[in-house]
């Protein structure tokens, strides 16, 4: 029998903000073992949480762009467990009322459009970590606690680890094109449960579904969901049954295990939290909220795709960077270049060069008018293509317009044709054995051009040379 | 509504609590009186109340501001029965 899976992510995303969601500890990563703390995130008795108006801003700028309603009104609900990283014995979440719901994410896989939608997204408080290494025993440090996240519930819509893989990746440039969360996968800023079910194929009812937890990479993903639906397909057919339940992901074995089994599923008996007030978005505040929103990495990939004639590949790497994008639109809305000539460049040189010192684009000095002044330049002539690879580290690296570094290095290309004509003729007195050669039937423009631009230090221009080279050939005979 | 002796264990195991000790007993009889409790809240004629939020008071939020580093000597220390390499020293815990 065939089957088809039936996949529900719960992502978590830590918002990049200065403080924590209840407290004014910082939320930065790396801190010193609990130097981040107080006695609100620490859950002293007696101590008062009072929310961050920017986790409440963040979350909602999340929902407007995945196209949730975004509640005017929400609240905060106690979530009870015992366990040692989570100090109050509970953590304020948000149960019945979230801030976002209803939403719908659009992604593409092999080129065809997909749509996954979001139950919920949700604010909270993240938990401490247990330090495992640090003494015989366990560490707990609270720097994380009360650390901001969003937790983002979609419905079952997925149906491969490809599907989940590219759904991840949306979210992920999603939020770093809002700017609220710094995307860094090695330091926990992501992370996401896994929910997987099989059925028949043609089937529309709901399998037995298990939880799979413990997944902090989007590769990991896809290979905890490609190993649970085998695992359940081999199940069902030896006859047994799933059994829901979750289990732990352990990426390194590429295995699951047991980690709880229904029996012993947790009941978090939530309530409203007493101790927080009701927020209220008001209409100013959405309409602030949604004018932050800038177009989204589907939207411009659909666009790179539709108005500038991209491949998928190329509209893909553009889009995927909030700053590449912004550059190559800068550059288009300028009018004076080609968006094929500018988004050349992005993926080519700038791309290789911000790999290569492994910085950020934004943390240069390169400006979309920069780009414009270089383009501008090559198509006016004035530097050749080969002499504006080499300008541009100077771009990235000195406030120097384009201009002057051209100048500072003596690209400027020649194209006055008396002082061409005067080169290509010295290289042809130069070189007898290639006009004989010429003569003889063989192809020796190659070799002659590259006398000339040796010649000319570089500098002369190649359509130019090639076009007074040949000319001069002729008259040879 | 009564809560059965079952349900009492189920939660005493999610609290990691040891439900053999007689103590244990004395426990799940306060239990009963707090839901006795909740059941006469139960019985209040709220009206055409119907609210899931109480939106009397709203947005106390305060600002995204940072305050400087703390010292876990200070604070972490003194509060928890084992402090080592920084933190709160629990037995190891794997789950």
């Amino acid at each position: 029998m065939k089957y088809e899976a039936v996949i529900g992510l719960e992502v978590h995303a830590e918002l990049s903000t200065e403080s924590k969601i209840f407290c004014s500890c910082s939320a930065k990563f790396g801190a010193g073992i609990n130097t981040h703390t107080c006695p609100v995130c620490t859950g002293m008795p007696g101590s008062l949480p009072v929310l961050n108006r920017q986790v409440v801003h963040y979350a909602a700028k999340m929902g407007l762009a995945t196209g949730c309603t975004v509640n005017r009104l929400c609240k905060s609900d106690r979530k009870n467990y015992f366990y040692p990283d989570l100090p109050k014995a509970y953590q304020i979440s948000q149960f019945d009322v979230p801030i976002c719901e209803n939403g719908e994410v659009y992604f593409y896989v092999d080129g065809e459009k997909k749509c996954c939608r979001l139950e919920r997204i949700h604010f909270e408080e993240d938990a401490g970590k247990l330090l495992h290494d640090e003494i015989d025993g366990t560490v707990v440090d609270f720097n994380r606690c009360g650390v901001p996240l969003i937790e983002m519930v979609t419905r079952p819509d997925l149906h491969s680890s490809a599907e989940a893989k590219e759904f991840l990746e949306t979210i992920k440039t999603t939020l770093s094109y809002l700017d609220i969360c710094d995307c860094k996968m090695e330091e926990g800023s992501i992370r996401c449960d896994v929910n997987v079910s099989i059925r028949p194929e043609g089937s529309t009812e709901l399998g037995t579904r298990v939880e799979m937890k413990n997944i902090n990479t989007f590769s990991g993903a896809v290979r905890a969901i490609d190993f649970e639906v085998a695992r359940q397909i081999d199940v069902v057919e030896h006859g047994g049954t799933i059994q829901q339940e979750t289990r732990r992901w352990d990426d390194v074995k590429l295995k699951n295990t047991v980690m709880r089994t229904k029996e012993d599923a947790q009941d978090y008996r939530y309530f409203p939290d007493p101790d927080l007030i009701a927020v209220e978005i008001d209409d100013a505040w959405m309409d602030k909220i949604r004018s932050e929103i800038p177009e989204l990495p589907v939207a411009r990939y659909e666009r790179y795709r539709n108005e500038f004639g991209m491949t998928a590949m190329e509209a893909r790497q553009l889009s995927d960077s909030f700053a590449k994008a912004e550059l190559l639109d800068a550059a288009a809305r300028s009018g004076k270049v080609k968006p094929k000539a500018a988004a050349n460049w992005i993926l080519s040189d700038i791309s290789k060069y911000l790999n290569d010192k492994a910085v950020e684009l934004e943390d240069t000095k390169l400006t979309a008018d920069k780009l414009i002044d270089l383009i501008v330049l090559i198509d006016k002539g004035t530097i050749s293509g080969a002499a504006g690879k080499k300008v541009l580290p100077a771009m990235f690296e000195t406030d120097e317009t384009v201009e002057a570094i051209v100048g500072r290095m003596g690209l400027k290309q020649v194209s006055d044709e008396g002082a061409i004509l005067k080169i290509v003729q010295d290289v042809l007195a130069d070189n007898q054995k290639a006009i004989d050669d010429y003569k003889a039937g063989k192809n020796v423009t190659g070799f002659l051009v590259g006398q000339c631009m040796k010649a000319s230090k570089g500098q002369g221009n190649p359509q130019m040379i090639n076009k007074l080279l040949a000319q001069e050939l002729v008259k040879l005979g | 509504m009564a809560i059965s002796r079952k349900e009492i264990e189920h939660i005493a195991v999610l609290a990691r609590l040891d439900s053999t000790g007689g103590i244990f007993d004395r426990l799940a009889e306060d239990m009963q009186g707090i839901i006795g409790m909740v059941d006469k809240l139960q019985q209040l004629d709220l009206g055409d109340i119907t609210d899931q939020i109480d939106t009397e008071r709203k947005n106390a939020l305060r600002e995204d501001v940072a305050k400087p580093e703390s010292n876990p000597e200070e604070l972490i220390k003194p509060n928890a029965p084992d402090f080592q390499a920084g933190g709160v020293a629990v037995p190891r815990v794997v789950e």
